[in-house]
């Protein structure tokens, strides 16, 4: 028996540990019939360092968040734009297709083996008590972010964005140190953020989404049996995309439940307001585009993204 | 002798130079306290900023950051030649002149090899973060000079432990 | 379990051998992690835990904290505590030692660490009590001991650890520090009364103060109030966060010494030396812990150790007492720092699987951690003021410091089984 140690920094309550990562590591286990385990245990490193835990081998395994370490994954920006989707599960399977057709070659992942990767659900504008009716009110409003588009975003908009490390997120919007937060709806609920939010503007299509993956150890990926690792990929890629989805996307409906049910007040940006603040963000699919070195033709990359997203719903 | 002049003669042994580092000490003394001195200033000037003209300073928790990088790594050598790392002082206690040399003995050689280790692996984190060229989340700064930063002062503390050793005994 | 049983075996040997604790831990968890693992990846964490620890923008609250006790300290806001405690207290039997217990409590509301508050404390409470012919036993037992206060009410570096450790909110802790900080101060004081009613000649009353008199000592303590009020009120009202705490109530202090005087470049740039080397000797010793508990938890200890109590289904209070058992123990030989970050990655998840709650335990530990202080062979609160007031020797202090153990064997005892008295105020924050 083979068992692989899995570095998790997600606390062990969180729908991410326990809906994602345990649930591969059980299929993991079904799959290779009881020959690899993944064994769960204490972060060895903060969240930035979990690409490189793995990649040296201090961790088997880790869950990554490719805008902690943004100078390394380039191209999963193009997922993260604006717009894209209204759930995490279309977006999330045409990522991995994506990904497959025009990704996997760019060697973003040398020296680890991808499990799969993932988009959270749709972010959208969370403010403390400000009510967002036109492009005006959101200017000059302190905004956290942690960085990526998250803050690109926050830009074009014209707010003030307010850089908090995410496990400080919840202190600075509970405390009212920042005005609101651009976050998915399950994170604002999860992260107990609730309370502090009076009012939340959706906006189809989400502001921005978060790339998120597991990866393995490749020495530790290559000492395995051929045949355990076919049943491992079986489990994972597409199936560990659409089983980050479901869960985020459950996560998403019982977050806007509960904050409802705890008075912040929800509105759909529409209209001009939606006009408005899609004229502000345009120019970050261009901005993606231009960025390539070449290797990848990112505007048809795109292009078969929006496609799939499109033949997923 | 006032509490005042108690003071000052304590001033003088904390700020003058070190066995092992010699003028060097000194130097670094003048780098962390105005590496300190701007950490407090930030943390206030962000505050400030923040609640009264509704501007932060952009990335100041990334600034933080480089700034503890230089604090904490910045005054290693002079914790490690003032022997300031906290030991268990259990031998002296218990068996007086014999117990304190082997406490001696064993205290400066596993310095030596933890603080050669850090040198070393901190260089090589410095080597892997320059390969992606790493930088901050917020504000894009490398972070691969940081760990060559840290690498250095964890060599120089090496160095400098060993430089007073030879200078104790000869 | 028995990798890291031997483990733990090896750092008690190479610590009582004199490797510095941090050097220990490190080296220990190094090796043990390479032996387990394999070496490359033990030396990769080596450098990537050296790294990832100091550029912590949420650990520069432990440099600012110290920083903002060392310039209260160079303040002379000690001898204006002491002086209106004293004036309060002075005229009771004990009244001198009571008053010092009461202005420990007092500096420690600005200062994070026990050690700094029994040096500072000594300085201007000894003499006095040595005029009025006070028992050494007792003069210095009770500044020993009402040192250890500085840890618990807030701010507190060890309550910032072990918030760092276990992703426990640090403003909550701090809050959760002030009653059973108060409780402390009490108990202490009745540890005094008792003394000095068995025998009378080791604290002879003091002079009585006027309430003019009084009333003027309270003038000249407005600075640590109000530094206190605004660092935790700033924290307990969420107009800023701990960390930001920190930089605010340094920038406070730093004011409040300009304004009291004194304050020369040159003192100036030795309190931001000496800060910056207490705060570096911290942070090898965290990172050291680190390397060691990423040991541990790949051997498997919590994970092993969790399940056995489980399966043992003795009563969650009985296991509770026998981690503190366990703690008072490891504290007659352990320095504070070394065994909070030694313990807590194997007791935390252990007591957070028994439905403990996470800020009662911080406090339960911070108090098990101010007895290690004052407890033989290894109290470091002893050693500070053996330090300070060399002529009062280490075995007298220890005698001197028996009352308040006891003192604190109480405490711990009505807060382990009335949690309540520690969360009533954290439960009010939100
Ligand atoms: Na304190
Ligand atoms: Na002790």
């Amino acid at each position: 028996q083979t068992v692989i140690r899995f570095s998790n920094w997600v606390p062990p309550t969180h729908p991410v540990s326990t809906d994602v990562i345990g649930k591969w590591a059980e299929n993991v286990k079904e799959a290779t019939e009881g020959r690899v385990e993944i064994e769960v245990i204490s972060p060895l490193g903060n969240p930035p360092s979990h690409i490189d835990l793995v990649q040296n081998g201090v961790a088997d395994a880790g869950f990554i968040v490719h805008g902690y370490t943004p100078d390394r994954f380039k191209l999963t920006e193009g997922p993260e734009l604006p717009f894209l989707a209204d759930d995490s599960r279309s977006a999330s399977i045409a990522y991995w297709k994506t990904y497959e057709k025009f990704f996997a070659d760019a060697g973003e992942y040398d020296g680890v083996e991808l499990m799969g990767l993932w988009v959270h659900g749709p972010a959208h504008f969370f403010t403390r008590d400000k009510e967002i009716n036109t492009l005006d009110d959101m200017s000059n409003l302190k905004i956290r972010v942690g960085g990526g588009m998250a803050k690109y975003v926050a830009e074009d908009l014209g707010t003030v964005p307010f850089f908090a490390p995410s496990s400080q997120s919840y202190e600075v919007i509970s405390k009212g140190v920042a005005d609101g937060i651009m976050f998915p709806t399950e994170s604002v609920y999860n992260f107990k953020i609730g309370p502090a939010i009076g009012q939340a503007l959706e906006v189809p299509g989400g502001l921005y989404r978060s790339s998120q993956g597991i990866v393995m150890n490749k020495a530790k990926w290559d000492s395995l049996s051929p045949e355990d690792q076919e049943a491992i990929r079986g489990v994972s890629g597409l199936a560990m995309a659409e089983l980050a989805a479901k869960m985020w996307d459950e996560q998403d409906a019982i977050g806007k439940e509960e904050l409802i049910k705890g008075g912040t007040n929800f509105k759909t940006a529409d209209g001009e307001l939606l006009e408005e603040i899609k004229a502000k963000l345009s120019v970050e699919e261009d901005k993606w585009i231009a960025a390539g070195d070449g290797k990848v033709d990112r505007k048809a990359a795109l292009d078969y993204l929006k496609e799939q997203i499109k033949a997923a719903n | 002798m006032s509490a005042a002049d108690r003071d000052d003669a304590i001033d003088i042994r904390l700020l003058g130079p070190e066995p092992g580092l010699g003028w060097i000490a000194v130097a670094l003394k003048l780098f962390i306290a105005v590496i300190l001195l701007a950490l407090m200033l930030l943390t206030c000037v962000d505050v400030v900023g923040r609640y009264v003209f509704n501007a932060p300073v952009p990335g100041a928790p990334e600034l933080t950051e480089f700034g503890m990088g230089l604090l904490i790594f910045g005054a290693l050598p002079l914790v490690t030649v003032r022997r300031e790392h906290v030991s268990i002082e259990l031998m002296t206690v218990l068996f007086a002149g014999r117990g304190q040399r082997l406490q001696n003995a064993v205290m400066q050689l596993t310095s030596l090899v933890a603080l050669a280790l850090m040198a070393w692996q901190l260089w090589e984190r410095g080597i892997g973060l320059s390969r992606y060229s790493d930088s901050s989340i917020y504000l894009g700064l490398p972070l691969a000079p940081m760990a060559y930063f840290m690498s250095m002062m964890s060599g120089l503390a090496a160095l400098a432990l060993l430089v007073s050793l030879v200078w104790r005994r000869g | 379990m028995i990798t890291a049983a031997i483990g733990f075996l090896v750092v008690f040997a190479l610590l009582f051998l004199g490797t510095p604790v941090a050097f220990g831990m490190g080296l220990v968890g190094f090796g043990g992690f390479g032996l387990l693992v394999g070496w490359k990846p033990a030396l990769a964490m080596l450098g990537q835990i050296s790294f990832e620890t100091t550029m912590s923008s949420s650990l520069s609250v432990l440099p600012l904290f110290i920083l903002m006790g060392n310039l209260i300290t160079r303040a002379g806001l000690s001898r204006a505590l002491f002086d209106c405690a004293y004036a309060f207290l002075g005229a009771r039997r004990g009244g001198l030692a009571m008053a010092t217990v009461v202005a420990c409590g007092g500096f420690a509301a600005v200062s994070g660490s026990s050690m700094a508050t029994s040096a500072t404390m000594a300085k201007v409470a000894i003499p006095s009590m040595r005029r009025f012919g006070y028992a050494d036993s007792l003069a210095a037992g009770s500044i020993a001991a009402g040192g250890t206060l500085g840890i618990l009410i807030p701010p507190s570096v060890i309550l910032v650890l072990y918030g760092i450790l276990t992703s426990t909110d640090i403003g909550a802790l701090f809050i959760a520090g002030v009653i059973p900080g108060i409780l402390g101060v009490l108990l202490y004081m009745a540890a005094v009364a008792v003394t000095t009613a068995r025998n009378p000649d080791n604290g002879r009353p003091g002079e009585p103060s006027s309430w003019t008199q009084r009333l003027q000592t309270l003038r000249d303590i407005w600075g640590v109030l109000a530094l206190f009020a605004l660092v935790m009120g700033g924290i307990y009202l969420g107009v800023f966060t701990p960390t930001e705490a920190a930089g605010i109530g340094a920038g406070g202090a730093f004011l409040f010494a300009l304004y009291r005087g004194g304050l020369t470049s040159r003192r100036l740039f030795a309190v931001l030396v000496e800060t910056a080397l207490t705060s570096t000797m911290m942070f090898v010793l965290l990172i050291g812990a680190v390397l060691f508990s990423n040991f541990i938890n790949v051997a498997g200890l919590p994970r092993e150790l969790s399940a056995w109590i489980t399966a043992t289904q003795a009563p969650p209070l009985a296991i509770m007492a026998m981690i503190l058992v366990v703690y008072v123990l490891l504290g007659c030989l352990l320095e504070s720092l070394s065994m909070l970050l030694l313990t807590v990655p194997i007791f935390f998840p252990i007591v957070q699987g028994l439905g403990f709650d996470p800020v009662w335990f911080g406090i339960i530990v911070v108090v098990v951690i101010e007895i290690s202080l004052i407890t033989p062979p290894i109290g470091l609160n002893v050693f500070v003021l053996n330090a300070t007031v060399p002529d009062i020797p280490v075995g007298t202090i220890f005698r001197g410091v028996a009352p308040f153990i006891a003192a604190d064997i109480v405490r711990l005892a009505i807060l382990v089984l009335l949690p309540g008295v520690t969360l009533f105020l954290p439960s009010l924050m939100r």
